[in-house]
């Protein structure tokens, strides 16, 4: 089998990489020079048999270059079937990736969740979609219980979880903005998700200088002491996944087969929030 | 921990749960090979149809709320709107598609539905 690279992210800088990094299968990882950035790769001979080691290892590889320069991560899998089709990747994406690597200078990703308090009365039962089971409603499709009215009584039912629904929807948007106001103060992009989930009442993802980062934390502790009883989930600080501008684009040829091979569900994901 | 970052969470059980049950609703693609087309066909057009159903549903509400309806007209368009989600039903069924299945990614503009 001819020999692929694995990249892991674009780098701001056209230097080798002077610590010893492992990738995956062990691969020690080199930075291909391109006008004064880079790409990280590590060669590989065969495929990638396990998708989740493999995807801790492409993270750790990625974190531990973040602490020594601006990254532009890249989606796990991004293989290419050469160092010509990576190098040519980079010539496509050249100007782009400038400004985002200029843009996400000093700048590392946070990610906040919050869930609704455990004790929260939803009065209905949460399903896949929507705050009522069908199979829990009041209202039994085609076995009403008031054969005189049973569009009307299904319509009834339909306004009562509609109404629930947006009074859900209003009181995680106050929510939010109380939350989002403390931690925006901190952070120099963001991207935000409400009710990404009936249970979920905020998902955002927070882009912090690395010099605001001790505040950022602090200002969710407080408001988190600010709202007890919901449910908090903080993380980072994470390579800027989500604050890479890039287009992604399909890889092909050979570096496609390998990846079939151990994770064909995973094709459509091939191409990297770095471009690749 | 992976490397440097950390997760910390008041009831990761929970997370974990709804994470699951987020990442099922996200990788939303049509099947489009030649075993599952009929099944993506039909994923396609029940997530239209439920579009619809769900647009319908919303201003027949509105039109209640604003007592521009008489009773036989809700009457009318709640037997509508029920038929047309047992329907539904039926042919989820026989595709072999979720409630959750009935939705479209569009990137950056969120979910479908």
């Amino acid at each position: 089998m001819t020999e692929l690279y694995v990249a892991y992210c674009v780098l701001d800088s056209d230097g080798a990489i002077t610590e010893e990094i492992a990738g995956l299968h062990a691969c020690a990882v080199r930075n291909l020079p391109y006008g004064g950035i880079g790409v990280v790769t590590s060669a590989s001979t065969r495929p990638i048999d396990d998708l989740v080691t493999g995807a801790v290892e492409h993270e750790r590889v990625v974190e531990r270059l973040m602490q020594m320069h601006t990254v532009l991560p890249m989606r796990f899998p991004t293989i290419f079937d050469s160092r010509q089709a990576a190098l040519a990747m980079m010539e496509r994406h050249y100007s782009g990736f400038r400004d985002d690597l200029q843009r996400l200078h000093n700048q590392e990703e946070f990610g906040v969740r919050v869930i609704w308090p455990a004790d929260l009365d939803f009065g209905f039962q949460i399903s896949d979609r929507g705050f009522v089971s069908r199979e829990e409603s009041a209202i039994r499709l085609g076995d009403s219980s008031s054969p005189e009215a049973p569009g009307k009584l299904y319509m009834q039912e339909r306004h009562r979880r509609h109404k629930h629904h947006q009074m859900l929807s209003e009181q995680a948007a106050q929510f939010g903005r109380k939350l989002d106001a403390a931690l925006s103060e901190f952070a120099s992009e963001k991207h935000l998700r409400s009710l990404a989930t009936d249970r979920f009442v905020f998902d955002g993802v927070y882009l912090v200088n690395k010099n605001r980062q001790v505040g950022f934390r602090r200002a969710f502790v407080d408001a988190k002491s600010s709202e007890p009883g919901f449910r908090y989930l903080f993380s980072g600080p994470w390579p800027p996944y989500n604050f890479v501008t890039m287009p992604a684009e399909q890889t092909t040829g050979s570096a496609r087969r390998v990846v079939a091979v151990a994770a064909a569900e995973c094709l459509g994901s091939v191409g990297g929030a770095a471009g690749t | 921990m992976i490397g440097q970052a950390r997760v910390e969470a008041d009831s990761p059980e929970v997370f974990v749960e709804e994470l699951e049950r987020l990442q099922e609703r996200l990788p939303q693609r049509i099947e489009a090979d030649p075993q599952n087309v009929e099944k993506g066909l039909a994923k396609l057009v029940l997530t239209l149809i439920e579009l619809i159903r769900q647009l319908l549903e919303k201003q027949a509400i509105r039109r209640m709320e604003a007592g521009s309806l008489s009773d036989e007209q809700i009457e009318n368009m709640g037997l509508t709107l029920m038929k047309l989600e047992n329907k539904m039903k039926e042919l989820q069924a026989v595709f072999g598609l979720k409630d959750e299945d009935l939705n479209i990614n569009l990137g950056p503009l969120g979910d479908l539905l």
